[in-house]
């Protein structure tokens, strides 16, 4: 899928934040008209960032809300390996599935796939910072319940850019659905277990 | 394929209240059954939210039918994270899937002409009661399932 033309030459980005809440009520609609004008790195600033608090939340409840030095070193540590699987990593999911669905003839483009792999984590963002927000007012363990949830709600997202890869072809988009999502849950389980106190 | 994913979810529950093996299946075929239910119901709420259907119900089948097979990388993730991860976290894996597979058949609707607040109003409202009745369904069961193996 190539950037659509408008009047003015190119399709106007809409502004962001109502790209992130839109993709929750209807993701396919919303990554096939709206991709496209986002730039790609406003896109994995959203995946970015998503993974980033998402990560710090799982440090504060791995140190049981400590705030101690080695909490922080803890929490700044996982932090950053969530900002990088959140860009680099998933700009490495969309190179990945991109490949894999070359088969299919697709005829989105990379930038697309790129743009809708980063922004179908909308959803884990807007969790991850509503749970974010209940553990430091609340105390609440929220990995789980706000964490893990906004990361499953991803895989909807995620499912309709790699149907469009994919052609509508309902196999193999499951397929690689479940690859993405199992890869990007074992890099999350490997990176709390090993930075636990 | 939404059948199969309702089966796994069934099974995964069962490995969890119950130590005896005979349990899975016996859990594994009433979440089918359960499941492909409430997926019926799903389907005729939102197929009659769709203003002069007539007669044609076959692109309306089939789009909630495709966003309904959505839920199997839900099951088989929760399944990775139950035997591969050893978490006991199958009720939040189900719970998200039928959430977001209710929101994609919602969606799959909306392009068929469905108004947008009814439908995902009520794809919601079957997300929510479905998830509740999951687990209260498994509350009930686990006694019996412990017993019947």
């Amino acid at each position: 899928m190539t950037d659509v033309p408008t009047m003015a030459g190119t399709r106007a980005a809409p502004p962001l934040w109502r790209v992130v809440v839109a993709i929750m009520a209807a993701p396919g609609e919303i990554l096939r008209r709206h991709a496209s004008a986002l730039p790609a790195s406003l896109a994995l600033g959203v995946s970015g960032t998503a993974f980033a608090v998402f990560f710090a939340q799982t440090a504060i409840d791995l140190h049981q809300h400590s705030w101690n030095a080695e909490a922080l070193a803890g929490m700044a540590v996982l932090s950053t390996i969530g900002a990088l699987l959140g860009t680099l990593g998933i700009a490495l999911l969309a190179v990945l599935n991109f490949v894999l669905s070359r088969p299919f003839n697709s005829t989105v483009s990379f930038g697309w796939t790129l743009r809708a792999f980063a922004l179908a984590y909308s959803p884990t963002l807007i969790y991850a910072l509503c749970g974010l927000v209940f553990q430091l007012t609340l105390g609440w363990p929220t990995t789980l319940a706000f964490g893990v949830t906004g990361y499953l709600w991803a895989l909807g997202p995620l499912h309709a850019a790699v149907n469009e890869l994919c052609q509508s072809r309902p196999l193999p988009a499951m397929v690689l659905t479940t690859l993405n999502g199992a890869l990007l849950l074992l890099a999350w389980a490997g990176a709390s277990m090993g930075y636990g106190p | 394929m939404s059948t199969i994913a309702f089966a796994l979810f069934g099974a995964l529950m069962a490995r969890s209240i119950s130590s005896e093996f005979e349990a899975v299946p016996l859990s594994a075929l009433l979440a089918a059954v359960g499941g492909w239910l409430a997926v019926r119901l799903l389907h005729l709420v939102l197929v009659a939210a769709i203003p002069n259907i007539g007669s044609d119900r076959v692109a309306p089948t089939q789009a909630v039918s495709a966003a309904m097979s959505l839920l199997l990388p839900f099951a088989l993730l929760a399944a990775l994270a139950e035997l591969g991860l050893g978490w006991q976290a199958t009720q939040a894996f189900f719970a998200s899937g039928l959430m977001c597979t209710g929101a994609a058949a919602a969606a799959a609707c909306m392009r068929l002409g469905a108004p947008a607040l009814r439908v995902v109003a009520l794809s919601g409202l079957w997300a929510l009661t479905g998830a509740g009745a999951w687990m209260q369904m498994w509350i009930a069961l686990a006694p019996w399932l412990d017993a019947s193996a």
